[in-house]
């Protein structure tokens, strides 16, 4: 049985915390705000626990190591931000779409195009969960609201993983990665190689579809495999969709759909929008991907307004439509790098619920 | 090392070669496996996207294909955390030297404790034959179709630049151009493989290859165009032997 510890620190420190308790073996990674003291904490802890850390020229080199490093048998991790993931969606699409095999990636999100800005941002949404890189497959990509939950999804990324062949991401922001908050977490845990057929010496040729390619060119064959994935993003979608609504029962004035830092804030705004007399809720998708449809549509059904949030021009808002069947009727979001006070928020929000009364 | 004078490619490829005539590919992949068969355990591959390719059906180990020019980065993860396996890669000239040169680079500044072998045969041959770093100047691909000229650069000497480099333990540069060439490749990977289990570091071996298709000649002329021209843009021979000396 693992000991769990009781820590305070920050939310990318909690990482290789949670990341040691998985029995994560190999991390690989290139610095880039807001998740590098990821990478810097893996420094320190991961030769303390016999772990390899290697700090690689870049990105593309970091999720290329991570994925000979998860071949090999071994749990394996990097960090990055959504610039440092858009340079790893080629890896991505090979070894996990393609190739099946597991590993972790935590993405510490920052907002806007190109470099943009160091502050909190939402805006790599669609990135994540639409599988970035090419081709027809899917990641399953978790969202945390707070530090403790950050260390939980993050060891669970490590199953969900290996469970279902392919990479995991947790798709965190950069106020989740500064924050300094207490959490539990177990003790650092070995954990020997998974059993795998690579390396057996069986003339095993990787991945399969290269494989099959190779030996007939046969399309038939191919289009199995393609079956196979699909059924395979089938069953994620109606086993591991998860979602949490909290704050008034039942059929409500408000619902706000939210996730990740600003569902936390929302939740914090909650008392303030009560006292304007309002019943409220907000709904959270943990699971970005698969996005949680049900509980979405089931929390906003007999809301009298939707209100959707996000650090973003709007991405998940498209998710929120395709579930409840209808364009969300109202969206408040904040950009620039920049999250709002649980005040700011509650009053923008109240702003827009009124509109939306005036309106109807 | 055992010679194997009549290298037995039905008993390989009982269904053929995808490889063109006259190809030096089939020849590193015969070599490979007479090299295999010698060890006391069989290497896993890591192969990069290209002419390559063709080779992955009749590897003498366990294969697996990368994104393109990434290889060495690929099974510098795996090796870190299998260290008593015998890593190989095998990449054309475009991807180690030219997409995925980063990668190559920074495998050899950590001294990987791997082996790459680099197939040059001066183009991106699996697209058709367009310029690589390594086309000799003067030289028409389809996207030179003039003729390499100064505003292409002259070609890149990557393995020269590599063998600078501390963690480079072994680099040599062999040529199948003739029948000696290809046996040296044979002697050339042994060493490769000596190396690696040494601990020494990198090694890597650069095989001048014959691509006929592409550069529109027939076998002799390919062969003949190596020994005449390419040789003395990219000259073969031990480029740095590190293993005894340690030295940086
Ligand atoms: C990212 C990416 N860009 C382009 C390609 C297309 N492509 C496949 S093989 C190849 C060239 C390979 O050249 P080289 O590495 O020299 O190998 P050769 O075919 O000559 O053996 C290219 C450009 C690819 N597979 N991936
Ligand atoms: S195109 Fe060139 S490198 Fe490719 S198989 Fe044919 S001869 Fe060999
Ligand atoms: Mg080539």
């Amino acid at each position: 049985m693992s000991i769990a510890t009781k820590r305070f620190a920050s939310g990318n420190e909690a990482v290789i915390d949670a990341a040691l308790a998985a029995g994560c073996h190999f991390f690989a990674g290139y610095p880039v705000t807001p998740a590098t003291e990821i990478l810097e904490a893996a420094a320190e802890k991961f030769p303390q626990h016999g772990r390899v850390m290697v700090p690689t020229e870049g990105e593309i080199a970091a999720i290329h190591m991570v994925a000979g490093a998860s071949l090999a048998g071994f749990r394996a991790m990097t960090a990055t931000a959504p610039l440092g993931l858009s340079l790893m969606s080629e890896a991505l699409s090979f070894f996990s779409g393609m190739t099946e095999l597991p590993g972790v990636v935590v993405v510490q999100q920052r907002w806007g195009p190109g470099d943009g800005s160091l502050g909190p941002g939402q805006d790599g949404y669609n990135q994540a969960t639409r599988a970035c890189g090419h081709g027809d497959f899917k990641m399953i990509v978790l969202a945390p609201k707070t530090v403790q939950e950050l260390v939980d999804l993050t060891i669970e990324a490590f199953d969900l993983a290996e469970r279902y062949g392919m990479f995991v991401l947790v798709l965190g922001d950069q106020l989740l990665a500064i924050a300094s908050e207490q959490y539990v977490v177990p003790d650092p845990a070995a954990r020997p190689a998974r059993s795998v057929e690579f390396g057996r010496g069986n003339g095993l040729v990787l991945p399969e579809l290269v494989a099959v390619d190779e030996t007939a060119g046969d399309f038939a064959a191919l289009e199995r495999v393609g079956r196979r994935w699909e059924q395979k993003f089938a069953a994620i979608e109606r086993d591991e969709p998860r979602a949490e609504r909290c704050g008034d029962e039942g059929a409500v004035d408000l619902m706000i759909v939210a996730y990740g830092s600003l569902a936390r804030i929302a939740e914090y705004a909650l008392p303030q929008l009560r006292q304007l007399g309002m019943q409220v809720a907000v709904v959270r998708p943990i699971t970005l991907w698969p996005f949680p449809s049900d509980a979405v549509r089931s929390a906003c059904a007999d809301a009298k307004s939707v209100v959707v949030a996000e650090l973003s021009m709007g991405q998940m808002i498209d998710d929120v439509r395709g579930a409840i069947g209808r364009r969300p009727d109202g969206f408040v979001n904040w950009l620039g790098g920049r999250a709002p006070s649980t005040e700011e928020f509650a009053s923008k929000v109240a702003e827009r619920h009124r509109e939306l009364g005036a309106v109807r | 090392m055992k010679v194997v004078a009549e290298p037995n490619s039905t008993a390989l490829a009982p269904h053929g070669f995808d490889f063109c005539p006259g190809c030096g590919y089939g020849s590193v992949l015969l070599a490979l496996t007479d090299v295999v068969a010698e060890l006391d355990q069989k290497p896993v591959f890591m192969v990069d996207i290209g002419c390559v390719d063709f080779m992955t059906a009749h590897m003498p180990g366990d294969v697996i294909m990368g994104p393109h020019g990434r290889t060495g980065a690929l099974a510098s993860g795996y090796k870190r955390m299998q260290p008593d396996r015998l890593v190989c890669a095998i990449q054309g000239d475009g991807g180690f030297m030219g997409l995925g040169a980063a990668e190559s680079l920074h495998t050899a500044v950590r001294g990987e404790q791997i082996t790459i072998i680099v197939l040059n045969n001066g183009v991106l041959a699996d697209t058709g034959g367009q310029l690589a770093a390594t086309t000799l100047a003067g030289k028409a691909t389809s996207t030179t179709p003039l003729g390499r000229g100064p505003q292409h650069g002259p070609p890149l000497p990557f393995l020269e630049m590599l063998a600078t480099l501390g963690g480079v333990a072994y680099a040599e540069r062999v040529a199948i151009d003739s029948a000696l060439g290809v046996r040296r490749v044979r002697r050339a990977i042994a060493k490769a493989f000596e190396v690696q289990r040494s601990g020494a570091g990198l090694s890597i071996i650069e095989v001048l290859s014959p691509c006929p298709t592409h550069w529109r000649m027939d076998s002799v002329q390919a062969w003949e165009y190596i020994s005449e021209s390419v040789r003395t843009v990219y000259p073969t021979g031990v480029l740095a032997d590190r293993r005894d000396t340690g030295d940086t």
